[in-house]
């Protein structure tokens, strides 16, 4: 019983420090702030918005951002939406049709791809087809309520420091706090039926049950 | 000269040791639970403390207790009041009202810091006192400004001496203090006559075991609490929500994971398995591993850990007579007891396990703080420009028509206190506006005046933006409209 015990203890302790170098990951997103918004000037055909952005991570789920238009007025036309790596290569893209996408609400497609974590990148949106009730995109300069690091966006030719309102999902390894209380529970688990066996086997011995 | 410290002088040094780390981290718990009192959005519930507290005078609380037919009883909002007028200059508008939560919890950890730590040592006291300051729902209540940090701290100090009791059933101070606590504890919230129930339960059922000559003094103290409760109950029409028919009254369904969700959810992967771990182990290493010093100690620690959830369970049973009886965070009053627990087994079980449990709290106590610092100031985006918007536009006496549900009116005027408020069915003549300043909060509940009254009383409106106080319930969030009455033509 005593090595039983044993062995159980050590498997808990390797079990527990197991979750610190196991890559458990979980979907999550990150998204801008909700004060101090402010807009594009409306995109005309084949002008674009791009946001500069360093990837926080190596992969990137979905990429949605905000945009503002007249929701009383009809909408038609597409808009082009493109992922840029730190060599200008286009690594995603997909046309979004713009009845389809909600006033003031975060859009964006399932992008999908690995990224390397701590390199630049962009996403780039552009109207290709959209005449009538053109669309504002909706970007934050206050620090406090961007969620991109090294962002920046580009409109009108200009770059201002700032953020188009973005969501990034990304599949994110758990955090510190978070793996610390699974290995935790891990542990209390574990070493509670270690103690399981002790009490055991000493109320063996106290009944003179050899082991 | 011998350099090594004797014994004592270590029992000294380790004590003081204890002493400094116990004291950090209810400094460290305070000043996390200050980064969040500086939140100027509150909740309805909160909008009711505050206007209670400060818009009525003792007498007149009572009486609005008596006069809302509600199941509200007066001591928290009597207390608030004072505190208010004492410390209400510091801060913002609703700054005093969340200290005075504040100092509920605090109460609780000088309690781990001083009884608990002698009666239970340092493990247990350094547990639970990071528990009661920091865990999820109850730093929420530590801001929050409603009775729960306090009724938290009452029921843990009613069991802490209903323990102290089995011990010296004799000591006529514990049973007069523990006496007293009861009566506060029932005054400032109903429901925790039920945590009492389970305390008085533990005391009744240790004494028959190891005193019984003393077994009358708990029906005497029982009874005697509850003779004040009730006679307010009749007083104040709290009987009027049971439905004898049963009729009208929506059994609630049980939800053993909504009530986890509620003590240990955070933003944080696997919060329920953890949670499930937490407990089971606390009820299972109570029951069969932990190593009880003193009498009434193992049942004591069991009882603390379970009475939360027969509380629920009870609620649950209540509801099928008043559904109105119970809401899920009227368990709050046993949580401090339910960490008290748990802080009491673990130690007594093993190191290692302790330890385990303690990474568990750590992990859980970091992720809530940061969650509500998220739920605290991203999540009331309208508020500065509402403020200034308030400061600069509007003036004393001007009337604000709303649609959102007519309760809000408690909310909008912790805000707006120099405004009228008038519900859109409760406008009575609108020739009566003509003239004034009348602003109309457009929130999701669109409904404006029918055509027919904009063109008999010639009432137009002009946007001036998005406002709001926190989103909620599209209620607390809306279009703001100036409006001009012009009245009926000739009038």
């Amino acid at each position: 019983m005593t090595a039983l015990r044993k062995v159980l203890f050590i498997l808990t302790l390797l079990l527990v420090l197991f979750v610190w170098v196991h890559p458990f990951r979980e979907v999550g997103n990150v998204r801008s702030g909700d004060e101090g918004h402010l807009r594009t000037k409306a995109l005309g055909i084949g002008e674009s918005i791009t946001q500069f952005f360093t990837a926080d991570d190596n992969n990137i789920i979905q990429l949605e951002f905000v945009l503002d238009y007249d929701d009383t007025s009809g909408r038609e036309g597409q808009m082009l939406f493109e992922l840029v790596n730190f060599d200008g290569e286009v690594i995603f893209q997909e046309e979004l049709d713009y009845a389809g996408m909600e006033d003031y609400s975060y859009c964006g497609p399932a992008v999908n791809v690995p990224v390397r974590k701590g390199r630049q990148y962009a996403y780039r949106l552009t109207n290709l087809s959209i005449r009538d009730n053109q669309p504002c995109g909706i970007y934050t300069t206050e620090k406090e309520m961007c969620c991109l690091k090294g962002g920046a966006v580009e409109t009108d030719g200009k770059r201002i420091d700032g953020e188009l309102l973005t969501r990034v999902t990304s599949n994110r390894p758990l955090t510190a706090a978070n793996t610390l209380s699974l290995s935790g529970c891990i542990g209390m688990a574990g070493f509670g039926l270690c103690t399981v066996l002790e009490r055991g086997a000493g109320r063996r011995q106290k009944n003179g049950i050899k082991e | 000269m011998n350099a090594k410290p004797g014994k004592r002088e270590m029992t000294i040094r380790t004590r003081l040791l204890w002493t400094a780390v116990l004291c950090a981290v209810m400094l460290v718990s305070v000043l996390l639970m200050l980064t969040l009192c500086a939140d100027e959005g509150i909740d309805y519930d909160e909008s009711y403390s505050f206007r209670s507290a400060r818009d009525f005078t003792q007498l007149g609380i009572i009486q609005k207790m008596i006069d809302d037919y509600d199941t509200d009883v007066p001591l928290y909002y009597c207390v608030l009041r004072v505190w208010i007028r004492l410390f209400g200059k510091i801060g913002h508008r609703f700054f005093a009202a969340r200290l005075f939560s504040v100092a509920g919890t605090i109460a609780s950890m000088v309690l781990g810091l001083t009884v608990v730590r002698r009666l239970w040592g340092n493990y247990t006291a350094l547990f639970f006192m990071i528990a009661t300051g920091l865990a999820p729902a109850m730093l929420h209540v530590s801001v929050n400004i409603r009775m729960y940090s306090w009724t938290n701290f009452l029921m843990t100090a009613c069991a802490v001496l209903a323990f102290c009791i089995v011990q010296r059933p004799e000591s006529t101070k514990c049973w007069v203090l523990l006496w007293v606590l009861t009566i506060a504890a029932f005054f400032s919230h109903y429901f925790t006559v039920f945590a009492c129930l389970a305390i008085y339960l533990y005391l009744l059922a240790a004494l028959f075991v190891y005193e019984r000559k003393a077994v009358w003094k708990v029906f005497v103290c029982g009874s005697t609490t509850l003779i004040p409760l009730l006679a307010w109950m009749v007083v104040s029409g709290f009987f009027h929500f049971v439905d004898t028919e049963g009729q009208g009254a929506k059994r609630k369904a049980p939800d053993i994971s909504g009530l986890l969700s509620y003590l240990f959810k955070t933003d944080m992967r696997f919060w329920l398995p953890i949670a499930v771990t937490l407990v089971a182990v606390a009820l299972i290493g109570g029951l069969f591993l932990m190593k009880a010093d003193r009498r009434g100690e193992k049942g004591f620690a069991l009882t603390c850990v379970s009475a939360i959830f027969v509380i629920y369970l009870t609620a649950l049973l209540l509801s099928s007579f008043a559904s109105h009886f119970f809401t899920a965070r009227h368990i709050m009053h046993a949580a401090g007891m339910m960490w008290l627990g748990i802080a009491i087994i673990l130690p007594r079980i093993d190191r290692w396990v302790y330890l385990s449990g303690a990474a568990v709290l750590a992990g859980m106590c970091y992720t809530n703080y940061r969650d509500e610092y998220e739920l605290a100031y991203r999540d009331t985006p309208y508020l500065e420009d509402t403020k200034i918007f308030i400061e600069e536009e509007m003036q004393p006496g001007d009337i604000v028509i709303y649609t959102a549900p007519e309760m809000y009116s408690t909310l909008y005027s912790c805000y707006m206190p120099d405004q009228i408020f008038i519900h859109l069915d409760d406008v009575e003549d609108i020739n009566d506006l003509a003239g004034r300043r009348v602003w109309f909060f457009s929130t999701d509940w669109t409904r404006f005046f029918s055509d027919e009254e904009v063109e008999l009383y010639h009432i137009s409106s002009e946007n001036v933006g998005h406002y709001g106080f926190q989103i909620m319930d599209n209620c607390t969030d809306f279009d703001l409209l100036r409006l001009q009455i012009g009245g009926m033509s000739g009038s």
